[in-house]
């Protein structure tokens, strides 16, 4: 190896980005030679909406050799097997994106076109019927899926919902175990090399002063370094993305443990409701050029299902992503990143996808520029899509009830998304993302939820509505006998505590 | 609604070659199941391809799924396995030939590719390739099917083809007349066309076909799609090895399983080994003798447009260094069920293969590149070969390999990952340093794997029946050993 070696790390925030990444590369860097540091200030709160996830973050935890029931307990976490999206396309609606396929397995065609040529909804009900982890999410069961790719029972994934403070102290207690060095403070400047451009080192307001090869910003929105001290400038998205505010308010359980999250459609943006062990996790996601923030407090309160457990949380972001992820030795992670709206619980996965490529293109200590446009490269194209994915939301509606909803049918939408919807709208196509977060079965979904109804089919679809409506008793009878989710999670209470 | 029974979906390839008949297998098995549709094919009679066919894996891959026997080919054709290719005279430092193996070449650990490996922990880049088994069987002249079993080494192994194009286009014809499809010779005398594309095709100025969709398969001439649609890439200036001379010689014994990829003062060679003659098809800057061909490397800008899906050689003329033609077929055709029309309007359907298609053909594209502008002769041509610049993504994939050994991840890559690196690796662009993940794998540990990996190849190589004798046991009906 060459001498100019990175063997300092310095992570600036601790909040959920920070302590992934810190427990992630003090786990997977050789310890003992690389020296990790992750400056926090108390003073300053972190934000943790992300408390929804998707099923990647499973990986992540098996990375680390977490064990699931041990997590879950000190997290407060419940299990996620879809996201319920209600009065999106229309005022009345309810459909589910579950983490799985329609059908059964290994079809040549796509359910969706079997589905539709057999008389969809009407002769058959609703594709939501067709799906196992939505039998499940309905019926508020859990068991893990099973293994051969030919049963039914593998054609689900699952996620969980969490508390993602508990779930960062949860971290912090990893990775402060394997020599991670915690250092309370507040940075108030940043050295940076006049002849590189590169950070040298930070001062705190103690007067400390931490000098690092490689500084990983998850200092927030604001972008300590990566925006403050670098300008590395930021890409607008608001114009598809028009929600810029957000209001977070838990409440008490209700008893209900629900294995799914929601999002509600309102009359500006949209609420989420998250159920967890000990609470539920409530907020409202809305544009603040359609809506002040006391009716946005007002319809989020009319939401709650128990009383309200502290006061409301505000927010304020911009949707749209930094232009440089990865700019000279400083690589953002998390929302100093950029921000896309948690409508498809995907900011805590933009972490862990960040930290998995850092982790994969490491620097050398050479600084080749071909190292950071390969990380900005993959990232830009996992923000755009998902980016596409969200826009789709707001765009595939028949709501015309408030200027909002008017403002969102008939707004521009990326090129990469009006040839997605077209392929669909004419013939039920999902072209393949070879990499990407959401794959067919969750384009299916939000297609098909929200009234984009394909005019021509495949044509070796068959028209056999006897032969498929079958399917759905026998998904409901595989979900009724398993276990229910309060008694999976009462179970892992119990194995946690021993 | 066309593709409805009351208006069932018809299909027309014009176009005889391998390409066609290909073409005509996959189409109807996309329809087998559509009450009333059909498929059919106009071919014309006289010579449709080249002498013989190189063929990487993706052909067996496209066989499989059509369910076509691989060794029922080779034995009935007379035509012999290509385990890789086999590149000599591509550097001017006088260094040595290198392999380009089929099947995998060791194995990769989690995201660390192999070669890194070999880089950290064996003794060097310049051994990658000989971790593969196909490596080891290609300079032992060897050959056997690859083995089922996972935990047999000989699994790793993959294979494409040497093909008699004649023999090879005669068992597609008879396979396609068994599935009984309809078959016509005959020649395209006129195209009519209207407002959403073809309307309709005269043969031998007597016979009228019409189609919903029609399938151009007649390579470089495009006979259907220059009707509709001739916009054209030109990617002429990519290289200038433009004249191609093709010539029969006598077999080589032993029958080498690899096609040799030969540079020369003037241009380059490719020879396809067969048991009873070698094909070699030259590529030079200039015409020198009587009996050369123009090549027309270029692209279909939309290769389905209207009801017109140009395939092969019709749709993209990639670089003949490239090995692409087969592979972006084959891709082409596996598409196809997914993408069948159900009215005149296929605009989402092209829309999805064009965009497909052309990543892919990139790829062909920028593979072409790399290896002229990588060679490093010293002759003014080859010299000049060298001044093109890459696209962004080939200038970027090389920058990272450079920089690290790594691959950056292209979608709709046509190419393995070890067939950029060997390339890259064969022509003696190296990395400067490997990647740092390979340093936390356990020294001895690795290096113990590999030597491991390279024992497991020689010897499974030298377990392996000579080539000829297996092709040999393959026609005489005898099962592999």
């Amino acid at each position: 190896m060459s001498d100019n070696k990175v063997d300092h790390i310095l992570i600036i925030g601790g909040g959920t980005a920070g302590w992934m990444c810190a427990a992630a590369l003090s786990h997977r860097l050789p310890t003992g030679r690389v020296r990790i540091e992750l400056v926090e200030s108390e003073a300053i709160g972190t934000v943790g909406v992300g408390e929804s996830t998707i099923p990647h973050i499973r990986h992540f935890n098996a990375s680390l050799g977490i064990d699931e029931a041990d997590f879950m307990a000190r997290t407060h976490a419940t299990y996620k097997l879809a996201i319920e999206f209600r009065d999106w396309g229309r005022i009345g609606d309810s459909y589910m994106h579950p983490f799985g396929a329609f059908g059964v397995p290994g079809a040549a065609v796509d359910f969706h076109h079997d589905w539709l040529r057999s008389g969809g909804e009407t002769a058959l009900g609703p594709i939501d019927d067709y799906s196992l982890p939505i039998a499940m999410a309905r019926g508020q069961r859990f068991a893990r899926p099973a293994s051969d790719p030919r049963d039914l029972a593998s054609t689900y994934a699952y996620a969980f919902q969490f508390d993602a403070a508990a779930y960062a102290r949860y971290l912090r207690d990893f990775a402060e175990a394997r020599g991670v060095i915690r250092t309370e403070g507040r940075v108030t400047d940043v050295q940076v090399d006049g002849e590189t451009g590169h950070v040298r080192n930070v001062s705190l307001e103690s007067g400390q002063r931490i000098e690092a090869d490689l500084f990983i910003d998850c200092s927030g929105f604001r972008g300590l370094i990566t925006e403050q001290a670098l300008a590395t400038g930021y890409e607008d998205w608001s114009h598809w993305l028009p929600c810029d505010r957000a209001i977070a308010l838990p409440s008490a359980a209700t008893g209900e443990l629900p294995p799914y999250t929601r999002a509600t459609a309102l009359e500006a943006g949209w609420a989420w409701r998250i159920p967890l062990q000990h609470r539920v996790g409530n907020g409202h996601v809305y544009a603040s050029a359609f809506m002040d923030d006391e009716r946005a407090e007002t319809l989020l309160r009319d939401q709650l299902e128990g009383e309200a457990l502290a006061e409301p949380n505000r927010l304020r972001f911009l949707a749209g992503k930094r232009k440089r992820q990865w700019n000279r030795n400083c690589v953002a992670i998390g929302l100093s990143s950029g921000f896309l709206e948690p409508l498809e619980s995907t900011s805590i996965h933009l972490i862990q996808s960040a930290i998995g490529h850092l982790l994969d293109l490491f620097p050398t200590g050479e600084w080749d520029p071909a190292e950071a446009d390969e990380f900005n490269r993959v990232m830009d194209q996992e923000y755009a899509r998902i980016r596409d994915f969200l826009i789709l939301h707001y765009k595939a509606t028949q709501r015309d009830d408030t200027e909002f909803w008017r403002h969102c049918r008939e707004m521009d939408i990326p090129d990469s998304l009006a040839g997605k919807i077209e392929h669909f709208r004419e013939r039920g196509l999902i072209a393949d993302y070879e990499h990407g977060v959401f794959l067919k079965p969750s384009w299916q979904a939000v297609f098909l939820g929200q009234h984009i109804t394909p005019q021509r089919l495949d044509p070796r679809a068959v028209n056999a509505a006897a032969g498929i409506r079958p399917l759905a008793a026998e998904l409901t009878r595989i979900a009724t006998a398993m276990p229910g989710h309060a008694e999976v999670l009462s179970a892992h209470a119990r194995a946690a505590a021993d | 609604m066309t593709g409805s029974a009351a208006n069932p979906l018809s299909i027309l390839i014009i176009g005889g070659g391998p390409d066609g008949w290909l073409t005509a297998l996959a189409a109807h098995q996309a329809v087998a199941g559509l009450p009333g549709a059909s498929v059919r094919i106009v071919h014309e009679e006289g010579p449709v391809c080249a002498p013989a066919l190189s063929a990487p894996p993706d052909l067996r891959m496209l066989h499989g799924r059509l369910g076509l026997n691989d060794g029922d080919i080779l034995a009935r054709t007379g035509g012999a396995a290509r385990l890789g290719r086999l590149f000599s005279g591509w550097r001017g430092d006088g260094q040595p030939d290198f392999i380009q193996p089929h099947g995998a070449i060791g194995a990769n650990w989690g995201p660390l590719h192999f070669h890194q490996q070999v880089a950290a922990h064996g003794p060097g880049t310049d051994d990658y390739a000989n971790y593969a088994l196909a490596a080891q069987a290609i300079k032992q002249a060897r050959f056997a099917p690859p083995s089922p079993n996972p935990r047999d080494f000989l699994s790793t192994l993959d294979f494409g083809f040497h093909l008699d194009c004649a023999a090879y286009t005669a068992l597609l014809r008879d396979t396609a007349r068994q599935r009984g499809i309809e078959a016509c010779p005959g020649r395209v005398t006129a195209i009519e066309t209207d407002e959403t594309g073809l309307a309709g095709v005269t043969l031998d100025k007597s016979r009228y076909l019409k189609a919903d969709l029609y399938i151009d398969a007649t390579g470089p001439e495009m006979k259907l799609a220059a009707a509709i649609n001739a916009a054209c890439e030109d990617w002429s200036d990519d290289t200038p090895f433009l004249f191609e001379a093709t010539r029969l010689e006598t077999p080589r014994s032993p029958l080498t399983p690899a096609t040799r990829i030969i540079a020369d003062p003037a241009g380059w060679h490719m020879a396809i080994a067969l048991p009873d003659a070698t094909v070699t098809r030259r590529f030079t800057a200039t015409a020198d003798d009587g009996d050369t061909a123009r090549l027309t490397p270029g692209r279909l800008r939309t290769p389905w447009s209207g009801n017109c899906l140009a395939i092969g050689g019709a749709a993209c003329r990639p670089d003949p260094l490239a090995d692409a033609d087969l592979p972006l077929l084959a891709r082409t055709l596996l598409r196809l069920p997914g993408l069948l029309p159900t009215g005149p309007d296929m605009r989402a359907e092209a829309d999805v293969h064009n965009r497909a298609f052309t990543r892919e053909s990139d790829a062909a594209r920028d593979f072409s590149a790399l290896v002229l502008g990588s060679q490093t002769r010293s002759e003014p041509v080859w010299r000049a070969c060298r001044d093109a610049a890459p696209s962004d993504r080939l200038a970027h994939a090389t920058a990272l390999f450079k920089a690290r050994g790594r691959l950056a991840t292209r979608e709709h890559d046509i190419y393995r990952p070890g067939d950029w690196v060997t390339a890259w690796l064969g022509l003696g662009v190296k990395p400067r340093r490997h990647d740092p993940l390979a340093d936390r794998l356990d020294p001895a540990v690795a290096s113990a794997r590999l030597t491991q990996i390279r024992t497991l190849a020689e010897q499974t190589a030298a377990a392996m029946p000579d080539h000829q004798a297996a092709l040999s046991r393959l026609k005489a009906g005898v099962p592999p050993a």
